[in-house]
C-alpha cells in the first residue's frame, strides 16, 4: 500500500496536512508562523487582528496562568491547559497585515486564515475584510466568540455576537459582501443552541466553522496571598481556558454541528489536542482540520511531527488511503442518547494475576464508588466477585498496569470457569 | 542550593502509587503513616505533610537525612514493581525542610496536642491515645540524651509529667552528635534540631549514669520511674600484637576528633565493614587518605553495612578486601604502625547470630602497608555499671527488657542501642522512646491508682 495522502482540501485550498495553527499567541506574527510552516504545520489561522488594537495601551501581566489536576498541581501545573487573559497584538493593523501578506507571498502553499475581531459594527467588519483580502490571505476567520469578559458588564461586545444568531448572520453578511473570500466562524460552546449559530452562519454565506473557542474559567486562588490567578496587582478576572481539560467539551460541540443533517459547512476542530490521538479523533469525528495552541505553546512547533507521523501511521494500520475518509468515520457509532445503547452487553472484570502488582487500588475504587466486587487479600493479591461485578469499567481506569484487567463478557466468564 | 534529589520531590510525591493498605506505613518503626505524608505532598500540603511525619516522630527531619528508608519504608514498595521504589526518605526530608524553611517549628512540639501515638512492631500497628494527667503528678529520669532518650522526655512532658535527663558527655544527642560524618547529616541542621527537641527538656549534663548517679540517688531526687538509654559507647578491639603503635585508631575516634587530619596519612586500613567502618573509610578519603582499605573477614553476603552505604563508598574509591582477618600489626622504628599482616579466612559453622564464623586459615596471610589502622568492629554495652545498679544484660551485653521495655528493675525502662535491636538507627531508638514513655505513662499511673 503505497503512503496514506495526508492532503485534506478546506476553504477551497489544499491543505498539506490537516493540522493549523489556531489563531492564537502562537500565530501572532509572520516570523513565528513562518517557524511553524518549515516545520510542516499546513496553515494558520493568524491571532484576530482588530482595529482596536491600535489604541496605545499595554497587555496584562502575567496574563496566562496554568491548570494543574489532582491538588497542588506542583508537577506539571499545565497538565489540565492553560487559561489565559486579554492577549492582544502589540502592534498597528497596518504592520500586522504586511506581515501576514509578506508570510503569504514566502509560503503560497500554505494555507493562512487572517482571524479578524470586532464589534457589531459593518464598517468595522468590512474594512477589515478589505485588508486581509488586500494581504492575500486564503480565508478569513471571524472571531464572534471571544470568552473574555472585557467589556462593560463583565461581557465582550464581541463575544456577545456569537451568542445570537440573527446577529451572527449579519456579520457574516457583511464580511461576506465584502470579499470573495471563504469565511470561517469561531463558535464558542457558551451557548444554548451551538446548532443554532452554525446554521445562521451558513445563511450568512459562511465557508466553515472552528469550533471551539476557550471555555469562560476562574483560574484558582493562591491561598498563601489570597488572590486569585493569574495575579495582577492581587486581583484577577474570568480567563479563556484552553488545553487538555476542554477536549471532551470541544468534541462534545463537534459532534453536534456534524450531526446537525441541514448544516453542510465544513468543519475545523479546536481544543484541546495535545497528541496525534487526540487530532486523529476529531476528524473521526467530523473535523476538516485540526487547530492547535495549547500544547505548541507547553512544547513548541515541533508538536507537528508526531501530529503529522502519527496520523500517517495510524492511517497506515487502519487502511486509510486518505484524509478525506477519516472524517466523520466513526459518526454512525455516536447514538444521539445512551437511551439507545444495546444492555446485551454485560461485562466482567478479570484482573491478570501475573501483571498484577498489588497496589490495591482496584479494590478502593470498587469498594467506595462502584459495586464491592473486588476482594483484597492480606497477600495483596485481588479477586474479583463475578457475582457482585456489574462490568462498570472503574477497576481498569484507576490501574497503574496497562492491560492488567481486561473485561469479558459474563457468559464467557462462565464458560471459562467451568 | 536544594539538592537535585529534594527539588524533584514533587514529581517524586506524584509517581507514589497510593496503595490500599500501603507497605510503607508498616515499614517505619516509628509508626509515621508514610503514605499519607506522601499524598498530603502530592496535594501541595506541605503542612500536613510534616505534620504526618513529627507527630511520629520529632527525628523527622534528621531520619529524612539518614534513615535507612531502603530496608524499612521503602522495602516493600509496590512502586518497585513497576521499577523503581519512591524514594521516601528524601520526601521526608523535603517535607519537614520545606515546612522549617516556611517559619513552622517542628510539628510534634507545636501541634496542640500529643497526637495519637502510633508504632509499628513487626510490621503491626499499634496506637495508644494516652489522657495527659495533671500536671507535676511525677518525675521522670532519663539517661542518654539521644533519639530515645529526647523522644520519652518529650512525651512524658507533653503528658503533664517534668522529666530530668542526664547526658554523660556535654553534647545532647546521643551517637547523632558522635560519629555521623557531616558528609551524611549537615551538622548545622543537627544543632539547630537538636536545640529545638531539647528546648521542653531540663538536661543535665557531663552526668554518667552508674557509681556516682545510680539508681538509689534518682529515686532520692524524687524519681518514679527511669529510663535507661545510654547507648552502646566501647568500641570492640580484637587483642593482636602492634596495638599500642602509635596510628592505631577507632572509629570513634576518627568520626569526633579532628587531631588525625592533620597528620599528612597517606593510606589505611579500617577492620570492620558495617556502617561505622563505611562512614570511617568516607571520612579518611575526604579528609586526603588516598588508599583507604576496609578489611573484612567474611564475604558479601555477611555484610552487615546498608547497600547504599557500602555503594557509597565503593564508588568514593574505597578499596574492599574480604575474606582477611587482621593478625598482627607492623611497626618502624618510631613506634609508628607500617603494615598489618592479614590471614586468609574460610567459612566455618553457623554463630549465635545466625552468621557463619570465619576462621584464618593457617599459611595464608599477606601484608598490606599503610600508616594508620581504623577498628570499626561495633560496640559494646558497658555492661559494669548496668549491673552494679542491678540491672540484668544478658550474654550479648544487651539490656533484658519485656516488650514494655521494662527491665527487671521495677520503674526502670531501657531502649536504644542498649537493648540492641534495630542495628543502631535512629528511627528504631525513636520507636523505643515512644514505647518506653507509653509503659512508663502506664506504669505511673497503675502505682497512682494503687497508691490512691
Amino acid at each position: 500500500m503505497s503512503r496514506p495522502d495526508l492532503r485534506v482540501p478546506f476553504c477551497g485550498f489544499q491543505c498539506e496536512n490537516p493540522f493549523l495553527l489556531a489563531a492564537s499567541p502562537v500565530s501572532r506574527f509572520g516570523e513565528m508562523i513562518e517557524r511553524a510552516f518549515r516545520l510542516g504545520w499546513a496553515g494558520a489561522v493568524t491571532k484576530s487582528v482588530s482595529l482596536a488594537q491600535d489604541l496605545p495601551d499595554h497587555s496584562l501581566s502575567p496574563r496566562f496562568a496554568g491548570i494543574g489536576l489532582g491538588g497542588s498541581g506542583l508537577t506539571a501545573p499545565y497538565k489540565g491547559g492553560l487559561t489565559n487573559i486579554d492577549f492582544r497584538i502589540d502592534q498597528s493593523v497596518d504592520k500586522t497585515m504586511a506581515d501576514y501578506a509578506l508570510l503569504k507571498s514566502r509560503y503560497p502553499d500554505k494555507f493562512l486564515a487572517i482571524s479578524l475581531k470586532a464589534e457589531f459594527d459593518q464598517k468595522q467588519w468590512q474594512h477589515l475584510a478589505g485588508l486581509a483580502a488586500a494581504a492575500g490571505a486564503d480565508a478569513i476567520e471571524l472571531c464572534l466568540s471571544c470568552p473574555d469578559p472585557c467589556g462593560e458588564g463583565g461581557s465582550c461586545a464581541v463575544g456577545s455576537i456569537g451568542q445570537n444568531p440573527q446577529a451572527v448572520k449579519e456579520v457574516v453578511t457583511w464580511v461576506r459582501v465584502a470579499t470573495h473570500l471563504p469565511v470561517l466562524v469561531k463558535l464558542s460552546a457558551h451557548v444554548a443552541n451551538l446548532t443554532a449559530i452554525g446554521l445562521a452562519a451558513q445563511e450568512g454565506g459562511a465557508t466553515a466553522l472552528t469550533a471551539i473557542n476557550t471555555l469562560k474559567s476562574i483560574s484558582g486562588i493562591n491561598l498563601a496571598t489570597l488572590s486569585p490567578f493569574p495575579t495582577i496587582e492581587g486581583m484577577s478576572a474570568a480567563a479563556g481556558l484552553s488545553g487538555a481539560a476542554i477536549k471532551p467539551i470541544a468534541q462534545f460541540c463537534l459532534d453536534e454541528l456534524a450531526g446537525e443533517s441541514s448544516l453542510h459547512l465544513q468543519l475545523s476542530a479546536a481544543g484541546g489536542v495535545t497528541c496525534a490521538q487526540d487530532a486523529i479523533e476529531f476528524l473521526l469525528l467530523g473535523a476538516r482540520t485540526v487547530q492547535v495552541t495549547t500544547q505548541i505553546m507547553l512544547e513548541g512547533y515541533g508538536l507537528i511531527e508526531d501530529l503529522r507521523d502519527g496520523l500517517a501511521a495510524f492511517m497506515e494500520e487502519h487502511r486509510f488511503r486518505t484524509v478525506e475518509e477519516l472524517i466523520g468515520a466513526i459518526r454512525p457509532k455516536l447514538a444521539r442518547s445512551s437511551k439507545e445503547l444495546s444492555r446485551r452487553q454485560q461485562l466482567i472484570a478479570q484482573i491478570e494475576a501475573d501483571l498484577c502488582i498489588g497496589c490495591g487500588r482496584c479494590y478502593l475504587a470498587c469498594r467506595d464508588g462502584a459495586y464491592q466486587a473486588i476482594e483484597f487479600h492480606p497477600d495483596r493479591t485481588v479477586r474479583v466477585d463475578p457475582e457482585k461485578c456489574a462490568g462498570c469499567g472503574l477497576c481498569k481506569i484507576t490501574c497503574p498496569v496497562p492491560s492488567a484487567i481486561r473485561f469479558t463478557g459474563k457468559e464467557e466468564h462462565g464458560e471459562a470457569s467451568v | 542550593m536544594m539538592p537535585p534529589h529534594l527539588r524533584g520531590a514533587y514529581w517524586e510525591a506524584a509517581r507514589c502509587l497510593q496503595c490500599c493498605d500501603p507497605p510503607c506505613s508498616l515499614g517505619c518503626p516509628a509508626g509515621i503513616d508514610v503514605a499519607r505524608f506522601i499524598r498530603q505532598l502530592n496535594k501541595g500540603d506541605v503542612t500536613g505533610a510534616a505534620d504526618t511525619i513529627e507527630r511520629d516522630n520529632p527525628f523527622g527531619l534528621i531520619c529524612g537525612w539518614i534513615c535507612p528508608s531502603e530496608v524499612l519504608c521503602q522495602k516493600d514498595c509496590t512502586a518497585r514493581k513497576l521499577g523503581r521504589a519512591i524514594d521516601i526518605r528524601s520526601l521526608q526530608r523535603f517535607a519537614t525542610e520545606e515546612n522549617r524553611r516556611a517559619g513552622s517549628s517542628n510539628r510534634f512540639l507545636t501541634r496542640p496536642q500529643l497526637a495519637e501515638q502510633r508504632i509499628v512492631v513487626e510490621g503491626q500497628v499499634k496506637r495508644e491515645a494516652p489522657t495527659h494527667v495533671a500536671a507535676s503528678s511525677g518525675l521522670v529520669a532519663i539517661i542518654g540524651s539521644g533519639p530515645a532518650g529526647l523522644t520519652c522526655g518529650l512525651i512524658l512532658v507533653r503528658l503533664g509529667y517534668r522529666v530530668e535527663l542526664w547526658e554523660k558527655t556535654d553534647t545532647i544527642g546521643g551517637r547523632l552528635s558522635h560519629g555521623i560524618p557531616s558528609f551524611r547529616l549537615d551538622s548545622a541542621v543537627l544543632r539547630s534540631e537538636l536545640e529545638i527537641l531539647a528546648s521542653p527538656l531540663t538536661i543535665h549534663r557531663n552526668r554518667a549514669f552508674g557509681m556516682e548517679l545510680g539508681l538509689v540517688d534518682l529515686r532520692r531526687q524524687g524519681c518514679q520511674a527511669v529510663f535507661l538509654a545510654s547507648g552502646k559507647w566501647r568500641e570492640n578491639i580484637p587483642e593482636i600484637p602492634g596495638n599500642q603503635l602509635a596510628g592505631v585508631m577507632t572509629a570513634d575516634q576518627i568520626l569526633t576528633q579532628e587531631d588525625w587530619k592533620s597528620a599528612g596519612i597517606k593510606s589505611a586500613a579500617v577492620v570492620g565493614a558495617g556502617n561505622a567502618a563505611m562512614d570511617v573509610a568516607r571520612s579518611l578519603l575526604a579528609e586526603g587518605v588516598e588508599m583507604v582499605h576496609v578489611l573484612y573477614r567474611r564475604t558479601p553476603k555477611e555484610l552487615t553495612s546498608w547497600d547504599e552505604e557500602r555503594e557509597e563508598a565503593w564508588q568514593a574509591g574505597v578499596i574492599f578486601h574480604l575474606l582477611c582477618l587482621p593478625v598482627a600489626l607492623e611497626g618502624d622504628s618510631a613506634g609508628r604502625v607500617r603494615s598489618v599482616i592479614c590471614a586468609r579466612t574460610a567459612p566455618g559453622l553457623l554463630d549465635s547470630s545466625g552468621r557463619r564464623a570465619f576462621r584464618a586459615v593457617e599459611g595464608y596471610s599477606f601484608e598490606l602497608p599503610v600508616e594508620m589502622v581504623v577498628y570499626a568492629l561495633g560496640y559494646g554495652t558497658d555492661c559494669a555499671s548496668l549491673e552494679s545498679q542491678g540491672i540484668r544484660v544478658d550474654e550479648e551485653g544487651f539490656v533484658r527488657v519485656n516488650e514494655d521495655l521494662a527491665t527487671n528493675v521495677d520503674g526502670v525502662f531501657a531502649g536504644g542501642d542498649l537493648i540492641g535491636k534495630g542495628r543502631g538507627t535512629v528511627v528504631q531508638a525513636v520507636a523505643d522512646g515512644k514505647r518506653a514513655a507509653l509503659s512508663i505513662h502506664q506504669y505511673l499511673s497503675r502505682e497512682r491508682r494503687q497508691g490512691e
